[in-house]
């Protein structure tokens, strides 16, 4: 090989080099000296050589281009009270409209990995809803914001803030400036809010909650001469009333008003019928609450103001006229209540008109209810006024300069897209780019709650902090520090924000302290909430009593809005857990449907799925029937938050939006006529079947019959000697009575397992991931039926039929009683799934977890295994728990048994319950609570018959009907 | 069975010999390639593309590309598995069963219904490999010193399919090959082609038809029936335990082996009677397989149709006199559910259509008995379909119950093994002899002998009685092997053997295309060992399997399964039995190549002159110069002196 040796042929680096390009060339001259860009003419090997260590040397400083600004130290010793691969927890606070939560989140390596409830906080008491849990899904969501946009192009922070502030500084008038947010019930935020107000006078605040009660709101401020937050007290009500309020779902305070509600039927052995308290409930569409009630009753929208009213008559409310002097049911209510005075409750839904609510305030007042069961705290916020009002001043030209923090109208307020154009200047924080975003000029990628520092205000008035798990994954910015720098305090942080506002509430002294308590806490001690409002002197009746004009037209069905039990108002849009969680009524994921009632179905020849028409004045939309037994005759329900355009790449697109036809006045009775297209639209369920075919899987026992004597149980019988040898042999117990069917189970137990999703088309095949599903069964007629929820999750049956028959022990005992799965020893030849009669085995029929977004990595628990393809999963009763409890039990030195103490242990699924229906425990301890649960009267196992001695039992549900209320009194 | 009570000849007509039944089955195999058949195989080739495309598009993506779901785990791969391994059985029930019932009409079709089973068998035994989820994980089902330490799970009715159905395919294949060794042999010796004669003489592995040879193969192939007996019987009752191991209702049943096992001879002998109706009009073997064949095919299936028959009436009473609400929930389902197409699908086409084979014109009609198969084909996939899809969709709770639809590509590797299956047996018709022709040659012996033996042997030599001497004459003594007389009837064969050993001579060997008991008995060979080997193997092969499941569960790595003791001896039962069966026939071949010296492709008798009909209609008698007392001469003049068609002195 010659040594001197001269290229033949030109090489070129790039296409513009070749061609030659003026931009190639600049480029070229602005990187390199002219002598490296030459071609290494005549160049030996030696110096080739050479060349290539400096490159790569050069390649080296290259990459560290971006070297920190601070110097970094290596913790080479550990910091104080950190233990590598063990988790952290920390409290904070997850808020949604009105609603603050309390919460514990584990953090795995500094990824918060899993969410509890806050057992200090009274909105939680140690539980969450589903959307509590689905909370770090989202803050990992790759979907979301990731940089500030101008007019669909990237920009930056500084340039944002630079033009604002200009344009403040030049606004003629502020009255022009608003201010467009959801409910705020963060302290800190509204004293800012409150100051900007005062600093720019002039401009407006504007609240927009398109799930919020604004009809009881406007009825409270009518009453009450200010705004007042309504909170229950279920623990202390012996006679609960809901006319369509959904208690345990969605409004705020509802994990707390379940636990109480729980708590008032919790009957064990030898228990009274008075010991247990009666809930009845009046709505046109099932809900979780519907479901639990001793009698429920189908009603129309159109029916239920004037049902309200005749119960205010029954109950001698001044004012009121009785409309159904003879109707049963409402006589024997309206009796009930009465002989339960001061410990008795009527809640009202939001969408029922502001005249019933303001009826309600009257009839809890009547029944000595307020301040026992019900409490309105006064609510301390800057003068505010809604959408409608920012609507007119548009469209009078009043407005130039719009920032939405957090709202999405572009899609929840149809009208408000051509509004918002009228908009000069617009800009939109939010955590996703939204269609409002989309809408905007500007638009600020906002920070997670699990990313920022802040406060919150909870049902009952109780404060509680917000703390930062994480940096920014994907820088964003607070609302709180959008409008710091309006305030022109730019370089505030976040934490200088809540801090700073609570030090001068608290005190210079005193707030270290207080602030490390609350962090720890998750609770602020001080300042008190404010108590509730007396009502000594209720004003007289002013309006003339008004009544929904029953429909003529025989089509004309009225329609039902509900918020959704995945998307909520359509915020979990993207969010792939909450779209695959099973509506509890339903069992449809992944879409909404207009609900129908068999008979009206019928009526239009209706099949699950068909698609229909749904005309309001005009305006049309189209939607997949649904038939839904328990649905009110001739009305439609229709959930909102679907039909996003703009919600991600796995929200947008998905269902309709209801939005479009919801009447303007949430209390106002909508009409809609429907039509058959004759096309079909394909859903997804996860339970096809919701008869239980005479099988005794779900045992419901009224409380009279309680403590009669039955039948002895199946005795199990077995030809071999038990071979379990553990000192502690794990159970559970889940109480029929308890669940509500909230599904909050699933999803906590999606997060703390990997569960992974598989999306539409998998769940239409059968295909579901769910460790724990909820089954609902409905029984009796299809018109009125009753609804039941059955959380099913692994037996772990000691005489497991899956593991008799895997060929490679894939599926196999432990010493204490689970039922284990060997994932890596899993070839997926499925026979265990067949085998299992409570068809709990999960099978991973493709690569469901999605191993390519690096960003959904950081939530998964690092001590659970993630499957593969082709491998059997199933609940495990969260061994991982159990194991580190083992763990920290022997080496705890103060510990004499080495066992696990009682209670210890908490599954997922029986940590997050709201109700505490799912109590985890030690069989083989007769002090245990378990033990104590399975010794009732009503325990009862899955399929006992089949002899696979199940280690999950059920108490059967328990009911309390009103005696005088025969079954056939229910319609 | 007295031979009068088959009227119907097993060969038609009555003047074919030796040599024209070996023309005419080698002949199917060496007839020239036409464009007609190459299309064929073309067509048939491209259709097995689909098994190769969906095979490729599974392990891709994953077994989700399949209709499976939860409840139902299984769908048409175990379907289609159990589908192929009964018909699988047809060709061992025909060859084994029949052979010791003695029901000598088989022998016409038992070599094509084995190549069918091994096909059908080598067919289902893809769909529980393809079914697995971690396919690359397969061997996990087989007992290999892991580094985990863990073995199989005895208990599990899935390890005794893969033991079952492994057991079944090697003893069939070996079945097969050995009763393929004396027809290889004539494949050799009649070829045309260099690289013909070539590959059949390698799998030929040097068969002569010596007398010797013919004993001990004819040991080993009726201890082979015999092993292969219980082994058809055990495979179908196995698989049936995949379901009846279960707590599925609808396959928690008892009646389930001896029922699956009758199903699969059913469903066995129509897919042979499919395959053989076709291949007989094509290749003009109206002569062979003969009508009376087809009677009997057809009345093998009314009573196996009606053992089906049987088995659904006892599935729906028992589940009623159960009482299990589970089990008349499954049975009622069945009926009137989503998917009653299916049950009386399989009702019609496997209890009703069958009746019509009750009407001898419907049996002995090749038209109407290929339709009746066609119904039974698609009715038994239909009873498959009902006892794994249709159990699975709604078991014990209803909120888990579901729906199943194959998708395209379970249709497709489906269809794609039907044109593989048909491809491989095309193939088999051209390479292979599709009848025993050893046994035909038997079948003519034993028509004829008695009356007219000539008949049965060739037509009238062309040559004298000559003896080939010029070269020879010229060899050194060493040199030679010996003195070799060609006869043309074995009765001439059987005598001039008596005479040779009457006169003292030990070092003699007797050849026939046909195995001869009188030839046995002339030669006064001692009997054979074999079965003494078979038997130890099998014990070997019996105590190795259970000390071994029984040391692996207890010993070697026990873990708790269900709350079942360890030593679970009952479901080490069918493994044990297996290995019984797959080690005594392991040992039987084994002895059967070792004491015939195979492969032994060069043997000096084969310089005889004219020997390559020792494989079709001549009989040979050789003695070895090694003998004591021979003496070119005088053996020479002794040979010739038994009336032989030539004498010849063969080299070395």
């Amino acid at each position: 090989m010659p040594h001197e040796s001269k290229p033949s042929r030109p090489f070129w680096r790039s296409l513009d080099e070749l061609v030659g390009t003026p931009q190639f060339k600049d480029w070229a001259t602005a990187e390199f000296t002219p002598e490296a860009l030459e071609a290494p003419a005549g160049t030996s090997r030696r110096e080739m050589m050479k060349l290539a260590a400096a490159s790569f040397v050069l390649m080296t400083l290259a990459s560290c281009s971006r070297a920190p600004e601070q110097e970094i130290v290596p913790h080479v010793h550990a910091p104080k009270g950190r233990t590598p691969q063990k988790p952290q927890f920390f409290a904070t606070t997850l808020t949604r409209g009105r609603e603050a939560i309390g919460v514990i989140v584990t953090s795995q390596e500094g990824r918060p990995t899993k969410i509890e409830g806050n057992p200090k906080h009274p909105a939680s008491l140690g539980a969450t809803d589903t959307f509590a849990q689905a909370e770090v899904l989202a803050l990992c969501d790759p979907d979301r914001s990731q940089s500030v946009i101008r007019d669909k192009s990237i920009s930056t922070w500084d340039a944002f803030s630079n033009e604002i502030m200009h344009r403040l500084s030049t606004a003629g008038s502020f009255a022009s400036v608003r201010l467009l947010t959801g409910p705020v019930i963060s302290p800190s935020m509204l004293d800012q809010i409150d100051r900007l107000l005062k600093q720019f006078q002039g401009v407006q605040w504007h609240v927009h909650e398109p799930a919020g009660e604004t009809e009881a709101a406007a009825a409270h401020r009518t009453i009450f001469k200010q705004e007042v937050q309504p909170s229950y007290d279920l623990s202390s009500a012996k006679v609960i009333l809901s006319f369509d309020c959904d208690l345990f779902f969605g409004i705020p305070g509802s994990v707390r008003y379940a636990r109480d509600f729980a708590n008032g039927r919790r009957v064990r052995s030898g228990a009274k019928a008075e010991s247990m308290n009666r809930l009845y409930v009046a709505e046109p569409s099932p809900t979780i609450t519907g479901s639990k009630a001793d009698h429920r009753r189908i009603a129309k929208p159109s029916e239920l103001p004037q049902w309200i009213e005749s119960i205010a008559a029954k109950l001698g409310v001044a004012g009121a006229t009785d409309h159904d002097t003879s109707d049963a049911w409402l006589n024997a209510v309206a009796k009930d209540l009465q002989s339960n005075l001061s410990h008795s409750l009527v809640a009202a839904g939001a969408g029922l008109p502001a005249e019933s609510h303001d009826w309600v305030v009257r009839i809890n007042a009547a029944l000595g209810s307020t301040n026992r069961t019900i409490f309105y705290r006064p609510i301390s916020s800057p003068a505010h006024r809604d959408l409608s009002s920012l609507t007119a001043d548009v469209e009078a030209g009043k407005v130039q300069t719009l920032i939405a923090f957090e709202v999405n109208p572009v899609y929840d307020s149809p009208e408000f897209a051509a509004v918002l154009k009228k908009i000069e200047w617009k800009a939109h924080v939010g955590l996703y780019r939204d269609e409002t975003a989309a809408a905007c000029d500007w638009h600020v990628p906002m920070t997670h709650a699990l990313e920022s520092w802040g406060d919150a205000i909870a049902y009952d008035g109780t404060a509680s902090p917000i703390q930062p798990l994480i940096a920014p994954l994907y820088g964003g910015k607070s609302p709180r520090e959008v409008l710091a720098l309006l305030l022109g305090e730019p370089l505030k942080s976040d934490y200088d924000l809540v801090a700073g506002y609570w030090r001068g509430k608290i005190g210079a002294g005193a707030f270290d302290a207080w602030w490390q308590a609350s962090l720890r806490d998750g609770v602020m001690a001080k300042p008190a909430p404010e108590s509730s409002l007396g009502l000594a002197a209720l004003p007289a009746k002013s309006a003339p009593p008004t009544t929904h004009p029953v429909a003529a037209n025989l089509s004309a069905l009225q329609a039902v809005f509900r918020i959704s039990s995945s998307t909520y108002d359509g915020r979990y849009a993207n969010n792939a857990w909450l779209q695959e969680l099973p509506d509890p009524i339903t069992k449809l994921t992944w879409d909404n449907t207009a609900w129908l009632s068999p008979a009206t179905a019928d009526r239009f020849g209706l099949a699950n799925g068909d698609v229909i028409q749904i005309d309001s004045g005009g305006v049309k939309i189209e939607a997949p029937a649904y038939i839904v037994p328990g649905q009110a005759d001739s009305t439609v329900t229709l959930p909102l938050g679907y039909g996003r355009k703009l919600a991600g790449s796995l929200g947008s697109g998905v269902g309709f939006n209801a939005y479009l036809i919801r009447p303007r006045l949430s209390g106002a009775l909508a009409l809609v006529t429907i039509e058959k297209t004759g096309r079909t639209y394909p859903l997804s369920t996860t339970q096809e079947h919701s008869k239980m075919e005479g099988r005794d899987l779900f045992r419901t026992v009224a409380i009279a019959e309680f403590n009669e004597p039955r039948e002895k149980k199946v005795v199990s019988l077995s030809l071999y000697p038990d071979r379990l040898k553990a000192p502690q042999q794990w159970g559970l117990s889940i109480d029929l009575t308890a669940c509500i069917g909230c599904n909050a189970c699933a999803i906590a137990c999606q997060a703390e397992n990997n569960i992974p999703i598989v999306g539409k088309e998998e769940i239409a095949r059968g295909r579901e991931m769910s460790w724990i599903r909820i089954d609902r069964y409905f029984e009796g007629e299809a018109e009125d039926p009753e609804i039941h929820h059955q959380p099913v999750p692994c037996m772990q049956c000691e005489n497991a039929p899956c593991e008799t028959v895997c060929p490679v022990g894939a599926t196999q005992h432990s010493e204490d009683g689970l039922n284990d799965m060997v994932y890596n020893r899993c070839i997926g030849t499925r026979y265990c799934s067949n085998n299992c009669p409570y068809k709990v085995r999960r099978f991973n029929f493709f690569q469901y977890t999605d191993i390519e977004h690096e960003s959904l990595q950081i939530q998964r628990n690092p001590q659970v295994t993630v499957r593969s393809r082709g491998v059997m999963e199933k609940c495990t009763y969260c061994v991982q728990r159990i194991r580190n409890a083992q763990i920290e039990a022997e080496i705890d030195p103060t510990h004499p048994s080495q066992s696990v103490a009682d209670g210890v242990i908490q599954t997922a699924c029986q940590q997050v319950c709201p109700t505490q229906a799912i109590v985890f425990g030690d069989i083989w301890d007769p002090k245990s609570r378990v033990v104590g649960l399975k010794s009732q009267p009503h325990d009862y196992a899955l399929l006992e018959e089949l002899n696979t001695r199940p280690r999950t039992t059920y108490l059967a549900e328990v009911k309390n009907p009103n005696t005088s209320l025969a079954k056939g009194a229910r319609s | 069975m007295s031979e009068a009570s088959f009227s119907a000849p097993l060969i038609e007509p009555l003047g074919q010999t030796y040599g024209s039944v070996t023309d005419q089955i080698v002949g199917v195999a060496q007839r020239p390639i036409n464009r007609r058949w190459l299309m064929l195989v073309g067509f048939l080739l491209s259709g097995s593309m689909l098994l190769f495309t969906s095979v490729a598009w599974l392990i891709w993506w994953g077994v989700g590309v399949w209709g499976v779901n939860i409840p139902v785990g299984w769908g048409f791969a175990i379907v289609n598995f159990v589908w192929w391994i009964g018909i699988g059985h047809a060709g061992t029930f025909i060859s084994a069963i029949l052979l010791l019932a003695k029901q000598n009409w088989r022998n016409s079709i038992n070599r094509f219904a084995e190549a069918m089973t091994l096909f059908a068998v080598a067919m289902a035994g893809l769909f529980p490999l393809l079914h697995l989820g971690r396919i690359q994980r397969f061997y996990y089902l087989f007992p290999y010193p892991a580094t985990t330490g863990a073995w199989p799970q005895w208990r599990s009715p899935l390890v005794w399919d893969v033991f079952a159905v492994s057991t079944y395919a090697t003893v069939s294949m070996f079945y097969w090959y050995v009763g393929l060794i004396p027809d290889l042999a004539t494949v050799r010796d009649s070829a045309k082609h260099h690289w013909s004669k070539l590959i059949a003489g390698t799998f030929a592995l040097g068969w002569r038809g010596e007398s010797r040879q013919w004993q001990r193969h004819q040991t080993l192939y009726v201890l082979f029936a015999g092993l292969a007996t219980p082994l058809v019987i055990s495979v179908h009752s196995i698989v049936s335990l995949d379901f009846a191991g279960g707590i599925v209702a609808g396959w928690h049943s008892t009646i389930f082996p001896p029922y699956f096992v009758a199903g699969a001879i059913f469903a066995g002998f129509a897919m042979v009677a499919t395959i053989l109706i076709p291949v007989r009009v094509i290749y003009k073997m109206k002569d062979i397989i003969t009508t009376r064949h087809l009677d009997n095919m057809g009345k093998i299936m009314l009573v196996t149709g009606m053992f089906v028959t049987y088995g659904y009436v006892t599935e729906v009473f028992f589940a009623f006199f159960s009482g299990d609400k589970n089990e008349i929930y499954v049975t009622v389902n069945r009926m009137v559910g989503p998917y009653w197409y299916i049950f009386w699908g399989a009702i019609l086409c496997n209890c009703t259509v069958p009746q019509l084979l009750w009407i001898r014109a419907i049996r002995i009609n090749p038209f109407t008995l290929f339709i009746v198969c066609q119904f039974i084909n698609v009715g038994m996939w239909f009873e498959r379909y009902m006892i794994v899809i249709v159990s699975l969709h709604r078991d014990f709770m209803p909120s888990s119950w579901g729906m199943y639809a194959g998708t395209m590509w379970d249709w497709m590797l489906y269809i794609g093994t039907i044109f593989t299956f048909v491809l491989l047996v095309l193939l088999f018709i051209r390479l292979l002899p599709i009848v025993s022709i050893f046994e035909i040659r038997e079948l003519l012996h034993h028509a004829h002998h008695g009356h007219d033996d000539a008949k049965a042997h060739t037509e009238p030599p062309k040559e004298n009685i000559a003896t080939n001497v010029p070269e020879v004459l010229l060899m050194r003594s060493e040199d030679i092997y010996g003195l070799v007389a060609e006869f043309e009837t074995s009765d001439q064969l059987e005598s001039a053997v008596r005479k040779v050993k009457s006169a003292g001579y030990q070092s003699i060997n007797a050849y026939a295309p046909l195995p001869l008991s009188g030839l046995t008995e002339a030669m006064e060979l001692p009997r054979s060992k074999l079965p003494h080997v078979m038997l130890v193997g099998g014990i070997i092969g019996g105590l190795t399997g259970f000390g071994f499941q029984t040391w692996c569960a207890t010993v070697s790595y026990p873990w708790n399964i269900a709350g079942k003791p360890n030593f679970s001896w009952p479901a080490f039962i069918p493994i044990t039995f297996e290995l019984t069966i797959l080690t005594a026939a392991l040992f039987g071949l084994t002895a059967l190549f070792v004491r015939n010296r195979f492969p032994q492709l060069y043997h000096p008798v084969s310089n005889t002159p004219n020997f390559e009909r020792a494989s079709r209609d001549r009989f040979f008698l050789a003695i070895e110069r090694v003998d004591a007392k021979y003496e070119r001469e005088q053996t020479r003049d002794l040979l010739q002196s038994l009336s032989p068609i030539a004498v010849s002195e063969v080299p070395k």
